[in-house]
């Protein structure tokens, strides 16, 4: 009798096992991000996780490749008119959001006018100074005019969600502050609980189920500020991704065989800038590419950045204006030429400060090994971290000799970097170089991609032979920790994480 | 004499109060930097700039921005948040409670485990009993919150796998945030419980009260312990009001959305307006609940009123 019991136990324990073998793993997902998204209008939040969000619940008319390049979305297609002023976009038919209601050209027309109304929505701000108008061709075509031509057009649509106008006109903003979200992307919100998670189900009705269908009938996007338990929620088996480990923070996985680190090569750089005025040091270009050459960036990057990378200049290998063959003597590591560079200076031994603050990773270490290679060449270099708030105020006045921060190319378009931090000359480094913004300006209002491509390559490699206003040191490298199995969950080039086409596959 | 004793102490907290929201406008407003430039993008114009400036009233004399500020407060409108482009006293209240759920688990778990070792540590001094109190105690007042807390989350969740380790999913999401906090305090209550009993237990009176054969364990529960509950009071109150003030480094470990995780957010995220408020709303908390001690102490003690 005992040994017939064994054996049904025995059988039922292997039946069991079966079953969840055959079933796999359980229906929801769990991501963790550190940052808490603050609003769920998709027009008045333009953060990281934001981003995360409105990408599971909206779609956007392109969608981008993170490097310069998009693909129809929302928009089955799209073309510009000769003046480069006029987007005519052609809506794809059967779109329908969560509520039911089929979203077509007027509720493109309804997003875009919403911003025009609402010029103090963030992404209005931030992103859509240019917008004309937007006007409704038929049912299935919208026309969207800008104020001028303007080369990043198609990386602003790539981030403009597009919000249901019949829902908007019957809930208004209560859509948003009463977490009533209705979106037509492959995710269906439930529930924000601030400073904890957003919980999404799978949305039935997905246009694209052809090509996505998850595994997953729940997701979460958790926000988990300490590494330490965001870490331990992932062994333990609570949460399934952590995006953006801490290099620091790696060892704490261990060998677990069931998780996997992926180093993602971001195009996150950080950047020495010089004040270029007349009355610095740095006014002269043999002394910024003395101090330049006097960098050995392998070393910093290996010894001090967790294995990052070197980029040439501004442009890098997950950005628009990236050639592969291109070198550049201003980043090679040549202390006999750099000082021979600053002996042909007017350079007297003047004491020169770097500035950076905490934000930086292992700024200290960073600013300290920095001093050190060019004070062997006969620098006189100091270092001091700064309040972020300091450093605003400093390089708003233009008071400063050199500062360290982080850079990127949003959607890997350059435009940001040129226009703002050298042609515009926000942070006052008081460099011109007419030449220099001619060719910025003409990137930023050509439309033809391969030819604003050939402006950044040039604009580039004029940045690396001038050594100014920056010269870049490091490219970081980011870390994701993702369950075996789980796919989807994506870090691009241009810092943007996603995980709207998260999946399961074993 | 006791109503004297309440309203004096009442017209300190009030002062407290004023200073404090002196001196929380003054620290926000003396900090290096434009809080209208960390608001706005690093791309923003000096003209963008000065319109923040603007909006926000940061282009008014101080004395104006501070009664301005002080004229919101009693109105109920304590600003709104950058971060969260929403109204600060509506983000404070909706995460209040779960920071008081969290204090008030805390202090349930401490007086729960320390009261009880506390006295029987205090009644049987010098025995082996008394040793592993102290043992207990040491090892709680030495650990830091933050070693403790990883710690705990190693050993029941991670190895375990028996509590949740972040969020607030229920009761046991409750367990390991309680503990990290409740350890410390539970030290000193232990520590502040046995050295009140014997001090007590040496008076004359209890001496006198066990003579006449009243049996023991009521002379220790009835007559001793409620004369050494006053420092424990006292710490408790104290603890009440830092933990009111947001436990933050628990907070942030646990994933716990109160109005710690929020400071650290808000700080992080220069968002003045809502580090302003979280100051006065957190002295407010401390001051209030000081006066609680205080009124409670003296009901107890009725001493205390004469000085």
């Amino acid at each position: 009798m005992k040994k017939l019991m064994a054996l049904v136990l025995t059988l039922a324990l292997i039946l069991s096992m079966a079953s969840a073998v055959a079933e796999g793993p359980a229906k929801t997902v769990s991501v963790v991000f550190a940052e808490n998204i603050t609003t769920l209008d998709p027009q008045d939040g333009i953060s990281t996780a934001n981003h995360l969000v409105n990408s599971m619940i909206f779609d956007t008319l392109v969608k981008s490749d993170h490097s310069g390049n998009y693909t129809p979305s929302l928009a089955e297609s799209w073309e510009v008119s000769e003046d480069e002023l006029t987007f005519t976009f052609h809506i794809r038919k059967g779109v329908t959001a969560t509520n039911g209601e089929e979203v077509n050209a007027k509720d493109v027309v309804f997003t875009f006018q919403r911003l025009l109304d609402n010029p103090t929505l963030v992404v209005a701000s931030s992103s859509w100074g240019v917008l004309e108008s937007v006007s409704l061709v038929d049912d299935y075509t919208v026309d969207v005019k800008l104020k001028e031509s303007y080369g990043p057009a198609l990386y602003n649509f790539s981030g403009t969600f597009i919000i249901p106008d019949e829902a908007y006109a019957e809930m208004g903003n209560a859509m948003f502050s009463e977490q009533k979200l209705v979106g037509s992307g492959a995710w269906q919100f439930v529930e924000w609980v601030d400073g904890q998670y957003v919980r999404f189900k799978k949305n039935p009705n997905f246009w694209d189920k052809a090509s996505y269908d998850p595994y997953y009938e729940e997701a979460y996007l958790r926000f988990i500020t300490e590494p330490s338990s965001a870490i331990s929620a992932q062994l333990s088996g609570q949460v399934n991704a952590y995006m953006l480990v801490p290099s620091d923070m790696l060892l704490m996985y261990g060998n677990n065989p069931k998780i996997e680190i992926q180093d993602v090569e971001t195009g996150t750089m950080l950047y020495l800038q010089f004040q270029c005025k007349e009355e610095s040091v740095f006014n002269d270009v043999n002394v910024r590419k003395a101090f330049s050459m006097a960098i050995d960036r392998d070393t910093i990057a290996t010894a001090l950045m967790g294995n990052s990378k070197v980029p040439i200049g501004i442009a890098t290998n997950v950005s628009m204006g990236y050639d592969p063959e291109f070198t550049s003597e201003t980043y090679t590591y040549n202390p006999e030429k750099a000082k021979e560079l600053l002996a042909a200076s007017n350079y007297k031994g003047e004491e020169v400060k770097i500035l950076a603050t905490t934000a930086v990773t292992n700024s200290q270490q960073l600013m300290l090994a920095i001093c050190d290679y060019v004070n062997a060449i006969g620098f006189n270099c100091k270092s001091e971290i700064v309040e972020v708030a300091t450093l605003g105020d400093l390089r708003a006045r233009g008071d400063y000799d050199m500062f360290i921060v982080a850079g990127i190319n949003p959607g890997g378009d350059l435009f940001h970097f040129t226009t703002f931090r050298i042609s515009s000359d926000m942070h006052k480094s008081h460099y011109v170089n007419e030449d220099l913004n001619n060719r910025i300006l003409e990137a930023l209002h050509s439309t033809n991609q391969e030819h604003r491509n050939e402006l950044y390559r040039s604009i580039n490699k004029t940045v690396c032979d001038e050594a100014a206003p920056m010269v870049t040191l490091i490219q970081l490298v980011s870390h994701m920790a993702i369950d075996k199995g789980v796919v989807g969950v994506k870090l691009y080039g241009d810092g943007i994480l996603d995980m709207s086409r998260v999946d399961y596959q074993p | 004499m006791f109503l004297k004793y309440v309203l004096k102490r009442l017209g300190q907290t009030v002062v407290v109060l004023v200073l404090v929201s002196i001196l929380a406008f003054s620290l926000v407003h003396l900090a290096p930097g434009s809080p209208a430039r960390m608001m706005l993008p690093d791309t923003a114009t000096e003209e963008q700039v000065k319109a923040k400036e603007a909006e926000l009233g940061l282009d008014k004399p101080l004395p104006v921005q501070y009664l301005n500020y002080i004229k919101g407060v009693f109105t109920g409108n304590l600003g709104t948040s950058s971060i969260y482009n929403s109204s600060v006293a509506k983000i404070i209240f909706s995460r209040l409670p779960n920071t008081l759920y969290l204090t008030f688990a805390t202090i349930f778990v401490s007086l729960l485990i320390a009261i009880p070792i506390g006295i029987v540590a205090g009644i049987r001094q010098g025995s082996m009993v008394d040793f592993l109190a102290m043992f207990f105690a040491l090892i709680g007042q030495s650990m830091s919150t933050v070693w403790l807390g990883i710690l705990l989350i190693l050993i029941f969740t991670v190895k375990l796998n028996l509590l949740p380790s972040l969020g607030m999913q229920g009761f046991t999401s409750l367990i390991l945030p309680a503990l990290t906090l409740g350890y410390p305090l539970a030290s000193t209550v232990t520590r502040l419980g046995r050295s009140g009993m014997i001090d007590v237990l040496r008076e004359d009176y209890i001496t006198a009260t066990l003579a006449k054969g009243i049996p023991p364990r009521m002379v220790y529960t009835k007559y001793a312990f409620k004369n050494a509950l006053i420092p424990i009071v006292t710490t408790v109150g104290v603890q009440f009001g830092v933990f009111l003030g947001g436990a933050v480094v628990v907070e942030t470990i646990f994933a716990w959305t109160g109005i710690g995780q929020l400071a650290n957010m808000a700080v992080g995220n220069r968002d003045y307006q809502l580090v302003q408020s979280l100051l006065l709303v957190i002295a407010a908390g401390v001051a209030i609940i000081n006066l609680v001690v205080d009124i409670i102490n003296a009901k107890i003690d009725p001493r205390i009123t004469l000085m």
